[in-house]
């Protein structure tokens, strides 16, 4: 009976994780498109900003892999350092509302009186499509990579705020939190220090879909022209460069939209194996 | 059932009233003058005052919020400076084409979602189960409207099918609304047909494993009827709770989608609203998709209840 | 008449086999008890006669009923035979019912599949066989929904479905088990006297000696897979020769009570993987001897006219 239950016992965390075939598959997928965007200064063959007129439209070809756009500009040149902008806009949204949401999330699930008033203001958020919301905010901050920021984090906050609190109810009723509270500890440092770190767990894998959102919802921005302005090349932006030319040189909008992609993809399949891995809870109930 | 209808509603009020004052506010966050910024860099200082006179921004914000709501219980949304056409109207008449690319792509994504859904439960662990399984990540993970233009570059220019864009009204021309509709409303259902089929999978697998299930079984019931009608019509339940959400994000999606596809509907008047910085258009815009929104959720609750006769009776 | 043969069943998950060498025979109109604690096979060996058996579950044997040998029976052939003329009814009346539909309609589905009715001949059956499991205002309750129904309520609708058709044969798993003491007695009650209304069989699977003792003329005691002990139900309650029948008679608490489970026997049933390879009794039993971990005892017959799997039966009678 002992060495079967020795056997059965379940490996550690992070071993299940880079066990599970979907997080492996995701990392290489986002590992290798985010260290092209890194390494973009390197990589790419030429400068994402210089016009050159005499190379306009060219199609894939030796020199330009990917083709040229109307302004004679290296579409993998621009693709490359476009990662770099998805990457830094998806991160810092993922973080933000990581930070405001848990916030907002944690207080409303651990103090009842404050839970009613807080979700009400977040079902209200949720109301308006968030692609909608961001592309609003945004163009009302005025164009800037950090006002982009800013609006998709107020769009996705309600998700992250309720996914915390769901938690937080759930860990606040389990007995050692019980017991924390008994022996008289102060409500603050029940929730920092006994709810909060077991309640973590829903959050990271929630964040890593809010990163892929934030992904998908920034190239939404910059096709519709209300993302980081020109000239940054943003993933979004290339698309639509070559949305008016979509019948003499379909080159041009093709790669980038493979490459946003493959990130999302990517980032999806890592959050199926966080899902799997931190959670065995959720597994049975979502998968 | 009314009562719980009622209640609904009830909670669906302050929520509006909140989406309401947010879509409002949206002037607030903007930097610096709207009013010159909406003159444009032409317009003289004394166009830029009137401007201002008009768009009620003289007023202290109490009597701006005041104002808006009076005007809103008189069904008015102010008036678009640039279209020189009310809000309002010029939202109703955009949105049949939005709500026709909305409510299209939702079917679509909820009969095959489900459908695939299916599959993969029955199938679970099997082939089929991966693939149709793989199909939905790939569908939530695409950019959609760059998904639109590869499809309007492969079934409009190269093969030649189908328009490379614009609306017909379904009264004028069933066919033609059809042909304008298949590429656009299918986009636009891809991620949400990716999350219903996860959902109903892990619905489904939930369900077949209920003792009720067992019972249909013991009664002779052939599988098709066990799982297409006892199961499913359990293991719907918690699908359609998230159609009205998904609802909400086919309604953003479609700001795009319209963009791409030339389709002129609610989403096309606020990107170009947007783009000019016609900011009574951007409010009711908002306004109304959101209120939408909240109305589809209320109806999608309605037919929660009609599903499960637990819930239409009452909490147990 | 034989209605049912079960011959040398065994079903196996895989490399693990949890029940092996079951034989037994049940008569028209007979009622015969299985009886075991929870892990003995029973529910198991009614799934396997229904051909409903988990996913991976593989039966092997033969089971006899109307001419054909229901593990070859292909399953369109089986579809037709579950609900008609053999139905079962389960343990747990609450989750058994579909919460979507109404009582009428989960009934009026068998009527509607089996014999070919129209929607309103079903419902007007399914008014009198509401009726027949007595259960008052059938004419509103047919239009409820389960969730409306109490416990008992729920069990006598179960019934319903199940004798929709009139089966030959009616396999009834724990169908007490869930309910109170009372409602326990109002439902064997209405077994009791619909098996005599309408001449079926009955295969009574029960964890309750009492129960057993109180309407199966025949019981099959179970354990860990294997059958311990069969005959005339009088016989082996009076005289029982297994020390397993023995130890569970010894464990019926003599005054009224909460029936719930069997009272102790000394350790518990073990699981299939873990089965002894000799007697799978013998680590529980007080009559264990060196020889009994040999091979699993095979049953044999006794002079009292039953069967049991014990090597030394005659000195524990």
């Amino acid at each position: 009976m002992a060495g079967a239950e020795r056997r059965q016992r379940p490996p550690g965390a992070l071993a299940r994780l880079l066990a599970h075939p979907s997080f492996r598959w995701g990392l290489l997928l986002f590992g290798v498109v985010a260290l092209c965007g890194l390494l973009a200064a390197w990589l790419a063959p030429y400068d994402p900003l210089r016009n050159n007129f005499r190379t306009r439209f060219q199609p894939p070809s030796e020199l330009f892999w990917f083709g040229t756009d109307r302004f004679g500009r290296d579409i993998l040149s621009r693709t490359l350092f476009g990662i770099q902008v998805s990457l830094r806009i998806g991160l810092g949204v993922a973080l933000l509302t990581a930070v405001i949401g848990g916030a907002i999330g944690a207080v409303a699930g651990f103090w009842a009186r404050a839970d009613g008033p807080i979700m009400r203001v977040m079902d209200a958020l949720m109301a308006f499509p968030a692609v909608l919301l961001a592309i609003a905010l945004a163009a009302a901050l005025g164009p800037s990579e950090l006002n982009v920021i800013v609006a998709l984090s107020i769009a996705y906050v309600p998700r992250t705020a309720r996914v915390m609190r769901a938690g937080v109810l759930v860990v606040r009723e389990f007995p050692f939190v019980e017991g924390a509270r008994a022996i008289g500890a102060s409500p603050a440092r029940v929730l920092l220090r006994h709810v909060l770190p077991n309640a973590m767990a829903p959050l990271v894998v929630q964040q890593t879909y809010v990163f892929a959102l934030a992904v998908l919802a920034e190239a939404v921005l910059s096709f519709l022209g209300v993302g980081p302005p020109p000239p940054t090349p943003t993933l979004g932006g290339v698309i639509a460069d070559g949305r008016d030319f979509i019948q003499e040189a379909p080159w041009i909008s093709i790669t980038p939209g493979v490459v946003i992609a493959l990130v999302v993809l990517g980032l999806n399949l890592m959050g199926d194996g966080l899902r799997d891995a931190l959670d065995p809870r959720l597994r049975t109930a979502i998968r | 059932m009314w009562r719980y209808a009622a209640g609904r509603l009830l909670t669906a009020l302050p929520v509006l009233l909140i989406v309401s004052l947010l879509s409002f506010g949206i002037v607030w966050i903007v930097p610096g003058d709207v009013a010159a910024e909406m003159a444009g860099p032409t317009a003289t200082a004394d166009e830029v005052e009137r401007l201002r006179e008009r768009l009620g921004l003289t007023k202290p914000w109490q009597e701006q919020i005041v104002g808006w709501y009076s005007a809103l219980a008189q069904g008015d949304l102010g008036e678009s400076i640039l279209l020189r056409q009310g809000v309002g109207a010029a939202i109703v008449e955009r949105l049949p084409v939005t709500l026709s690319l909305t409510f299209t792509a939702l079917a679509i994504a909820l009969v095959i979602g489900t459908a695939l859904g299916v599959l993969a439960a029955v199938r679970a662990g099997q082939a089929a189960d991966r693939a149709a399984m793989g199909t939905a990540l790939i569908g939530f993970s695409l950019p959609d409207f760059w998904l639109g233009l590869v499809f309007v570059y492969l079934f409009a220019v190269v093969l030649g099918w189908l328009p490379t864009g614009g609306y017909v009204p379904f009264t004028e021309d069933p066919l033609g609304w059809a042909q304008a509709m298949i590429l656009p409303a299918g986009t636009l259902a891809l991620s949400q047909m990716g999350l219903f089929a996860r959902m109903t999978r892990a619905s489904m697998l939930e369900v077949l494993r209920q003792d009720y299930v067992r019972t249909a079984r013991a009664k002779g019931m052939p599988g098709w009827i066990v799982v297409g009608k006892h199961a499913l019509r359990n293991a719907l339940i918690p699908v359609v709770t998230v159609a009205g959400i998904a609802c909400g994000v086919l309604l953003g999606g479609a700001v795009v989608i319209e963009s791409v596809f030339s389709l002129p509907g609610v989403g096309r008047l606020i990107v170009g609203a947007i783009q000019r910085r016609d900011y009574p258009v951007i409010q009711g815009g908002l306004l109304m998709t959101a209120t939408i929104f909240v109305l589809v959720n209320l109806a999608v609750d309605l037919l929660y209840a009609a599903l499960d006769p637990r819930i239409r009776h009452g909490r147990r | 008449m034989t209605l049912l043969s079960v011959q040398d069943l065994a079903v196996s998950f895989g490399p693990t086999r949890v029940l092996e060498d079951v034989s037994f025979d049940i008569a028209e109109g007979e009622v015969l008890g299985v009886v075991g604690e929870s892990g003995s096979g029973k529910s198991m060996t009614a799934l396997a006669i229904m051909g409903l058996l988990p996913t991976h579950g593989r039966a092997t044997g033969r089971i006899l009923f109307g001419g054909d040998d229901l593990l070859t029976l292909p399953e369109h052939a089986m579809q037709r035979l579950r609900g008609d003329s053999v139905a079962m009814i389960f343990q747990e009346p609450m989750s058994s019912l579909n919460p979507v539909f109404t009582i009428g309609d989960q009934i009026s589905e068998v009527l509607r599949r089996h014999r070919g009715m129209s929607r309103r001949a079903a419902h007007a059956e399914a008014i009198s066989l509401l009726k027949l499991v007595e259960i008052a205002a059938a004419e509103r309750r047919v239009d409820e929904y389960p969730h409306q129904l109490s416990g008992g309520m729920r069990q006598r609708a179960m019934i319903a479905i199940a004798l929709a058709c009139r089966p030959k044969l009616l396999i009834a798993d724990e169908p007490t088990t869930a309910l109170d003491a009372t409602v326990q007695a109002g439902i064997l009650d209405l077994l009791r006297g619909l098996r005599q209304e309408l001449g079926m069989a009955v295969l009574l699977i029960t964890h309750d000696l009492g129960v057993v003792s109180d309407i199966c003329e025949r019981v099959v005691v179970m354990y860990a897979g294997r059958i311990a002990e069969t005959g005339a139900a009088e016989t082996i309650f009076a005289q029982p020769a297994h020390p397993y029948t023995r130890a569970l008679l010894a464990a019926i608490p003599r005054l009224e009570g909460p029936v719930g489970d069997l009272p102790a026997i000394p350790g518990v049933v073990p699981a299939p993987f873990d089965f002894p390879a000799g007697c799978r009794f013998a680590p529980r039993c007080a009559f264990a001897m060196p020889a009994c971990e040999a091979a699993p005892p095979p049953l044999r017959a006794l002079p009292t006219g039953t069967q049991a799997a014990c090597i030394r039966a005659e000195d524990v009678a």
